[in-house]
């Protein structure tokens, strides 16, 4: 009859009683929450919360002086050549490794998604450089990547007669050269989750469309797409929020350069607050970036709306 | 699954598919295999023209170098220990709040759950500072509160567990209603071991990533004694060149623990992501 | 249930006495202990660690923890943080550039402090540092910290290589340009060996800026390094590549491709020389020698100095003081000098018999002993390492041959001069 009545309520009549057992239902859930909610508050809240007020300041952290400018640090950043570069920068490198890493990722895991010898190890290999640290594997890529002959990429691509190339060098190919790196490293966690969606897809869709007659590619597109589209979008907000905070990468392979080309937001934020110590501009970039990806989640979630199916 | 391959004889597509897989796995491998061969190498052939892609003779030393250098028995203690304890943690929070957000009702819990998935698009560089200084105000410097406590609330282990617990059909939740069962006992009884794939992969990803931290180790602590792993990796780079042997060979020592735990788990990893649905 | 109940009442006890003893220990005045943040790494760490063992050894009475928390870049990072949760170490490693930022902030007191006192320097002990690295430690005619760990750029060559070609030494820029195309090999029509290396930032800028007889600045609030001398500098490395073609650009480590055999000189400073030798791995001989120069010899100090936090005691301060005497006496210079292959910071180090010793052993150090005399040192105001920064991608630009030199310095130069100008 109560039929928000929650398990474990005192089985009481009367609307005095059942206010009163929601509100013991709250503060039984407040209590569930408490501990994840406890750490959450102070190292995750207090230092958002603490950032966004010293980016109304100017400020190099031990400087007894910290004059409240307001909003100037936001305008600033809006003009700032250098910000905007990493801008421009930071939405290249999301949009083409996102649109690179997804449909790789998912053709391996429709590949890893039969019972097939060894399937394990398979599995394990992709992983490997998702589990790697980056400080080695940087060290690795940096070998591949050595400009001039010396480099074994361009060593590789002498035998076929390609002249070398400069790679994270180059001001044009270094960022493609870091998305490379970026996609060998979550390739791994990708086909992993893809593969979790499409075991989620029952054999009875499949039976039943090839029943129909349909051809693979058909299958393809209007059976596992469709049902693979919540783990589509989940991969896609993820991948999509990690790109934007990238950081890592470039500071272990090009340090920004070369000419700022890979130069991020995360790491513009690092250099400012880290290096230069303007803690203040730092911290207005960093809510910067926040608002844009908050802004970009908004929009995928709106897409999503009409575009993924759950299943019923 | 294209309609070219679904025409050919499954011996021969099953041999392509190999063949796919081969080739792909080895250029994928290939920067790994970098690293270890380079980690093989004896001194004087780490740096050669042209790249030796096999050493003249395979130098283990260099791997018990690599563990004398700096104290890596002792890291590794550290960081079993600490991750341990956080995934132990992440677990027990994840797994209340997570239950909270996905069978209780309560005030306010869409937009909390909101506004714990917003913290994930702020970028961790900024938490750096102020929390060091909430750290050294709680006199947490260089201990393994500091290394472990802040991390033992995690948004996606809190969003993990709901998903997945969202999936227990709500018959299963009246019936122990109706036993005059708590929602603490519901959860501990019921739910808990319906939901071991959502435990193994929340505990793997914690796992994980509590293995392979550097940034916030290296700032809150100061000796050696506290140190992980990952930080131990950095005292092989410098200003002035780096020991690449040696770095090859404790990186390919850090990674072994993590690979092992994973080619063990990765069907209830896999399991566990497939079962809590991706929904939003 | 009873015995686990006086169990753990025993437990809390002995933990409660083992607590008591520890505090009371403190504070009945035992050794004064105090921290010494570095971001000495590789053959380094020992050598502080040993140095520390020594002095903790001879002096009972304080106890000091020399704790390694990453390279320069983290030290800093972790420094600053530190004074700003006011809980800093006792003393640390500082490039003059941090020294203004904490001075200005109130951080660190001066070591000038504790020259006059019981364990104070003479003034003959004060004139036996080397001035060039007095005056780098030295704000607003004080002297803020002492000089510990300081190194130069020195030019890194394969002596086999050199003596196989029959080349001397290059020391003027022309000799240079022509040991480099001497030492460049072809083989097949593509280069398989080049002579020299540029790395694009700002350290191979400015020694070749000071070797053209150019300066770093005009006044408090303008550069001078895009003047005529700048400009012909950076035309000059430039034109190693594009001109002469005997160097190529490299962003990282030149040691690797050194070993390698890939390229025959390059440039970088002391303490990389053991990293050089690692590299090498036997191979051959590594070689030092003073950088080519045009109108004057110049080389530009780095390395780091020893600032005292404000936040210790005053017993700590002294204890830190005498541990940094120790660092930094004579003894203690030389013997840092050499397991580090840093420069002694006393010209009686330098003059020291184990040094000459040594010398007799290992010529190839008498390079940068020799390059000591026209050292200089970059400008100490804090803003100093973002323009570092800035002259970096004007050099960068240059290289890759996206715009010629002066107009990347004279861009350079506006940008610095309107950080200098902001300074108050």
């Amino acid at each position: 009859m109560a039929v928000d009545a929650a398990v474990g309520s005192p089985a009481g009549l009367g609307p005095r009683s059942r206010t009163r057992r929601r509100l013991l239902e709250n503060v039984e859930a407040w209590l569930f929450l408490l501990p994840a909610a406890a750490v959450l508050a102070v190292f995750h809240f207090f230092p958002i919360l603490y950032a966004f007020f010293v980016s109304l300041l100017r400020w190099n952290m031990i400087d007894p002086v910290r004059p409240f400018v307001g909003v100037e640090n936001y305008v600033r950043l809006a003009g700032d050549e250098k910000f905007l570069t990493a801008l421009g920068n930071t939405t290249y490198y999301a949009v083409v490794s996102v649109a690179v890493a997804l449909p790789l990722a998912l053709l391996f895991a429709a590949l890893l998604n039969r019972r097939i010898t060894g399937v394990s190890w398979y599995r394990t290999a992709f992983f490997i450089p998702y589990v790697t640290p980056l400080a080695a594997g940087a060290m690795a890529w940096g070998w591949l990547y050595h400009p001039d002959r010396f480099g074994l990429l361009n060593y590789l691509l002498d035998k076929t007669g390609v002249p070398p190339q400069q790679w994270l060098l180059d001001p044009r190919q270094a960022m493609p050269a870091l998305i490379a790196v970026a996609v060998w490293g979550t390739l791994g966690r990708d086909i992993v989750i893809f593969l979790a969606g499409l075991q989620y897809i029952g054999a009875e869709y499949y039976e039943a469309a090839q029943m129909d007659g349909a051809t693979g590619w058909q299958l393809f597109r209007h059976i596992t797409l469709p049902l693979l589209s919540p783990t589509t979008y989940f991969l896609l907000v993820i991948s999509m929020i990690g790109a934007f905070k990238v950081f890592a990468l470039p500071l272990f392979l090009t340090g920004g350069g070369p000419l700022d080309r890979t130069l991020t937001i995360v790491y513009s934020i690092y250099q400012q607050g880290f290096q230069y110590f303007r803690m203040g501009y730092a911290s207005a970039q960093a809510y910067a970036l926040f608002a844009i990806i908050f802004l970009i989640t908004l929009a995928q979630r709106q897409i999503a709306a009409r575009r993924v199916h759950y299943d019923a | 699954m294209r309609s070219g391959t679904d025409r050919l004889p499954p011996r021969v597509r099953t041999l392509y598919i190999h063949l796919v897989l081969i080739t792909a796995g080895l250029l994928i491998l290939l920067p790994y295999y970098l690293m270890v061969i380079t980690s093989l190498k004896p001194l004087h052939e780490v740096f050669t023209d042209p790249f030796t892609w096999f050493p003249s003779r395979l130098a283990w030393e260099n791997y018990r170098e690599a563990w004398t250098h700096a104290p890596f028995a002792r890291y590794f203690a550290n960081t079993l220990f600490i991750a341990v304890v956080e995934t132990a943690g992440v677990l027990v929070t994840s797994a209340l709040a997570g239950y909270a957000f996905a069978r209780m009702r309560f005030w306010g819990r869409e937009l909390l759950f909101t506004l714990f998935l917003g913290t994930l698009m702020v970028p961790g560089e900024v938490q750096l500072v102020p929390n060091y200084i909430t750290i050294t105000r709680l006199g947490w410097l260089n201990t393994y509160y500091a290394l472990i406590v802040p991390w033992l609330g995690s948004v996606f282990g809190i969003f993990f567990m709901r998903q997945f617990f969202a999936t227990i059909p709500q018959e299963l939740q009246d019936a122990a209603r109706i036993d005059g069962a708590s929602h603490l006992t519901f959860l501990r009884r019921v739910v808990v071991p319906l939901s071991r794939p959502a435990f193994i992969t929340v505990a793997l990803l914690t796992f994980l990533g509590s293995w392979n931290a550097l940034t916030w180790p290296l700032i809150v602590t100061n000796t050696p004694e506290m140190r992980p792993i990952m930080v131990g990796l950095l005292s092989f780079s410098s200003e002035w060149g780096t020991q690449p042997r040696l770095l090859m060979a404790a990186a390919t020592f850090s990674v072994a623990p993590v690979l092992v735990l994973f080619f063990v788990l990765q069907r209830y990893f896999i399991q566990g992501i497939a079962r809590a649905g991706m929904k939003f | 249930m009873g015995t686990r109940r006086v169990t753990i009442w025993r437990a809390v006890t002995a933990a409660a006495l083992l607590l008591a003893a520890l505090v009371g220990q403190a504070a009945s005045g035992g050794p004064v202990t105090i921290t010494f943040w570095h971001g000495m790494s590789g053959v380094l760490l020992p050598a502080v660690d040993e140095l520390t063992r020594d002095f903790n050894r001879l002096n009972p009475g304080i106890v000091v923890n020399a704790q390694y928390q990453g390279n320069y870049g983290i030290l800093n990072q972790k420094l600053i943080a530190a004074v700003a949760a006011g809980n800093p170490p006792t003393i640390s490693q500082v490039f003059p550039t941090w020294t203004d930022q904490l001075m200005r902030a109130n951080a660190i007191v001066p070591v000038a402090r504790f020259f006059r006192g019981a364990d104070g320097l003479s003034e003959d002990e004060l004139n036996d540092i080397f001035p060039i690295l007095r005056q780098a430690s030295t704000f607003g005619g004080t002297m803020w910290t002492m000089p510990f760990n300081k190194s130069l750029y020195l030019l890194f060559y394969n002596a086999d290589l050199l003596k196989e070609q029959n080349l001397k030494v290059p020391q003027t820029w022309d000799e240079f340009v022509a040991a480099a195309r001497a030492l460049t090999k072809e083989e097949g029509g593509r280069t398989v060996r080049y002579g020299f290396v540029v790395r694009p930032n700002v350290d191979y800028f400015t020694t070749m800026l000071l070797a053209n007889g150019g300066a770093f600045l005009r006044s408090a609030t303008e550069v001078a390094f895009n003047g005529p001398a700048g400009v012909e500098a950076l035309q000059w490395l430039v034109d190693l590549v594009q001109k002469h073609k005997v160097a190529y650009v490299l962003p990282g480590f030149a040691d690797a491709d050194f070993g390698a055999g890939k390229v025959a000189m390059y440039v970088a400073t002391n303490p990389g020389l053991s990293f050089a030798k690692a590299a090498v791995g036997g191979k051959f001989q590594v070689g030092l020698a003073p950088l080519p120069y045009k109108k004057a010899k110049a080389t530009i100090l780095s390395g780091t100095d020893v600032a005292i936090m404000a936040r210790a005691t005053p017993e700590q301060q002294a204890a830190a003081w005498k541990y940094i005497k120790f660092l930094t006496s004579t003894n203690g210079t030389t013997r840092w000098s050499l397991r580090t292959y840093y420069m002694p910071v006393r010209r009686s180090g330098r003059d020291s018999t184990l040094m000459r010793v040594y010398l007799r052993d290992n010529p190839e150090h008498k390079a940068g002993l020799d390059s000591l005399e026209f050292a200089r040192t970059e400008p100490s105001m804090a803003e100093w390492q973002e323009i570092r920064d800035i002259i970096s991608d004007a050099v960068e630009q240059a290289l890759l041959g996206k715009a010629g030199p002066q107009q990347v310095l004279d861009a350079a130069a506006q940008k610095a001069n309107r950080l200098l100008q902001q300074r108050k």
